[in-house]
């Protein structure tokens, strides 16, 4: 996938301005939260298996190495293969020459975080494959030619007319009116293109070294059709999704779409083992899993180790107030919202995707919410020091900061200036809030910047000794 | 046309060995730890299940997803009970069932294949492997008995549920299933089916404006037909 991040003020400014986007997202942001919140009220011991995963992942993490060969070991057992790729071209490659094998012509793909990560669309359809992403959101913004604005809800910056009119374009006839018509509509377009499909490709929620087993959630079955029916599964994953058992998975599990969807389980569960047994009468005849490391080893050493707790729900993104503001696409890269501001410096570059981190408040509600205990705002405002350290910051921001820290250093000079600034901008006030002020409009259109007493802190607490 | 083929096997090793080297040098260590083959499964926390009948809470909690379910006296009754359901909806009788079920006095005119399900079947019955009463959803477990095609192409799935095989948590099911698998002589690891699939109720989708709609790829309709022997 193209990356964009450079271009993160300029698209949060159109998306400010986008009256579609805003109704959309503000309809989504309500969804997503009170779901979640209800299903977690249900929920007594929700704390405790947020403790408990979150300290499982860790564990598991210092020994991922372990993890993972015994999970080789076991795809190997039920007759599968695995292989290793340390970087998205080598992904993308290996899928490839699979595809080749296998003489494919039509790869079906359910949702896969990690496939958008590697580009594998653009290069499957460079060799001449017809690709086709079977997840409704995703198949919604394939038609539009966009990437998924959101982790678990690719489409959710589109409105129900805007789908319409892209299915009359791409499906013909007129256009619907209702959500049960355009998705009756969808399910007859893909159902015929699942039957001659070649290639199944899909992601993995978690990968077991118990089983060799991976398991995929999804609420519409299309996982579950794109792999039963093609002759070929390919599992695209991230190495950080192994788990050891089938108890660990159910831990996640409990864990993950409540906090995605606010549904106790997502409709459909599977564990997928290997290609068809000798009996058996449909299931692929052969089963890859391309682990994918593209940077995450190296996440290992870091401070940044506990982002690779992330099980991919989006429940910071729904809870993150920059990202209601201006949605998926303007982050310019796979993951959104706070997690991507994390991740998307360490996988692109801080300084290709310098201002991610910056967009954010630090109100720490992504934090709060985060099933794996996954300290979000820490981990942002590290990142932003990673930056500091590499002399990112735009000149304008060191010179202020550099003039800021000599006169904090010069406690006289500084409570002078701070005497000055509150007295001028306590005449800028009207009864409290300064509603407009010159040189601050990007801040002042949208909100009131509260208006000082007139007297410093200091004065105020040197007065009330003088009382008392 | 000289280009490194990916899948070259002494190419593979290589980028095991990168990622694996890779992994091992930011854990701070040269080799992977000693550890014994399989630990005892963890302990986790669990969500309480309240001392009540399960077969109860399971059918509540089914559907309340947009299942619907019917308790029946003996599996063989299952199927008189079918023939009124697909009356009374008006829905087509099934013409793909799991082999187990073919033993079952269905009508003369429902001839039922066990074979995979095709793009134009319409309906088929299937049998669970467990219910888990925790959140209310099925288990199941492909195989030369049980096309897993059944469970996801129909529009119309229909399921025999034996109470006895409802459980309270999925912990429940792992430890059935190991139970299952396993023999005196061989690890149930050996016997493990291709998928295992566990379905809360109809195929549904928010995609379209957060609004939740069935049937988006699966079925449309799942009814459960609890039997106890």
């Amino acid at each position: 996938m193209q990356i964009r991040t450079r271009e993160f003020v300029p698209r949060a400014t159109f998306a400010l301005h986008d009256p579609n986007l805003q109704r959309a997202l503000a309809k989504a942001a309500d969804g997503f939260i009170g779901k979640r919140a209800k299903a977690i009220a249900e929920v007594p011991e929700f704390e405790a298996l947020r403790e408990a995963a979150s300290a499982r992942k860790d564990e598991i993490l210092s020994e991922l190495d372990l993890w993972l060969e015994r999970f080789e070991a076991r795809v190997r057992a039920v007759g599968g293969q695995v292989h290793w790729a340390r970087d998205a071209e080598e992904a993308r490659a290996i899928v490839l020459a699979l595809c080749r094998r296998a003489g494919a012509r039509t790869v079906a793909k359910g949702k896969s975080m990690v496939s958008e990560e590697i580009g594998l669309n653009e290069a499957l359809a460079a060799d001449g494959l017809e690709v086709i992403e079977t997840d409704l959101g995703e198949y919604i913004v394939q038609l539009a030619k966009e990437p998924p604005s959101h982790i678990i809800a690719p489409a959710v910056h589109k409105t129900k007319e805007q789908v319409a009119e892209l299915f009359a374009e791409h499906h013909g006839g007129p256009p619907k009116t209702t959500v049960p018509e355009l998705v009756t509509e969808a399910r007859l377009q893909l159902r015929r293109k699942f039957f001659r499909t070649d290639v199944g490709i899909t992601g993995a929620n978690f990968l077991i070294a118990e089983t060799g087993a991976s398991v995929i959630v999804t609420n519409e079955g299309n996982g579950d059709l794109t792999q039963s029916l093609a002759r070929v599964h390919i599992v695209t994953a991230g190495i950080e999704k192994v788990v050891p058992t089938l108890e660990d998975a159910t831990l996640f599990l409990r864990l993950l779409a409540r906090s995605a969807t606010g549904q106790d389980s997502e409709t459909y569960t599977t564990y997928s083992m290997g290609p068809r047994r000798a009996d058996d009468p449909d299931g692929p005849q052969e089963y890859h899993v391309v682990l994918v490391d593209n940077g995450r080893s190296r996440m290992l050493g870091g401070p940044w180790r506990p982002m690779l707790r992330c099980i991919r729900c989006g429940a910071c993104m729904n809870h993150c107030p920059v990202y209601g503001a201006i949605g998926g696409h303007a982050y310019g890269w796979v993951y959104p919202g706070p997690m991507g501001s994390v991740l998307t410096p360490l996988f692109v570059g801080l300084d290709t995707a310098y201002d991610l981190p910056n967009a954010c408040t630090l109100n720490g509600r992504c934090g709060e919410v985060c099933p794996v205990k996954i300290p979000l705002p820490d981990l942002i405002r590290e990142v932003r020091h990673a930056q500091q350290r590499d002399g990112l910051h735009p000149p304008a921001e060191q010179r202020a900061k550099a003039l800021w820290r000599r006169a904090a250093e010069r406690p006289a000079l500084y409570h002078g200036l701070e005497r000055l600034a509150v007295r001028l901008l306590a005449t800028l006030g009207r009864k409290g809030r300064i509603r407009r002020m010159a040189g601050l409009h990007a801040w002042t259109d949208a909100r009131d910047l509260p208006a000082p007493s007139g007297r410093t802190f200091l004065e105020l607490w040197h007065a009330k000794g003088r009382d008392e | 046309m000289n280009e490194p083929d990916p899948l070259d096997p002494t190419l593979a090793a290589r980028r095991r060995d990168t990622v694996l080297g890779a992994i091992r040098r930011n854990l701070g260590r040269d080799a992977a730890p000693p550890a014994p083959e399989f630990p005892l499964p963890p302990v986790h926390p669990r969500i309480t299940v309240p001392d009540e009948d399960l077969v109860e809470r399971w059918r509540r909690r089914w559907e309340a997803r947009g299942g619907t379910s019917a308790l029946v006296p003996t599996k063989a009754s299952a199927v008189e009970h079918l023939i009124a359901w697909c009356r009374e909806h008006d829905l087509p009788p099934p013409t793909h069932a799991a082999r187990p079920l073919l033993e079952l006095p269905w009508p003369a005119d429902w001839p039922l294949d066990p074979g995979p399900a095709g793009i134009d079947t319409q309906s088929a019955v299937s049998l669970a492997f467990a219910g888990i009463a925790e959140v209310g959803n099925l288990a199941f477990l492909s195989g030369p008995e049980s096309p897993v095609t059944h469970l996801f192409v129909p529009d119309n799935h229909f399921i025999l549920l034996d109470a006895a095989a409802i459980v309270r948590h999925f912990e429940d099911v792992w430890q059935r299933l190991r139970q299952h698998l396993g023999t005196s002589d061989a690890d149930w690891r050996e016997r493990l089916p291709r998928t295992i699939n566990f379905v809360a109720g109809p195929s549904r989708t928010g995609d379209v404006e957060q609004t939740i709609q069935l049937g988006a790829h699966g079925p449309r309709r799942v009814h459960v037909v609890i039997f106890s022997e």
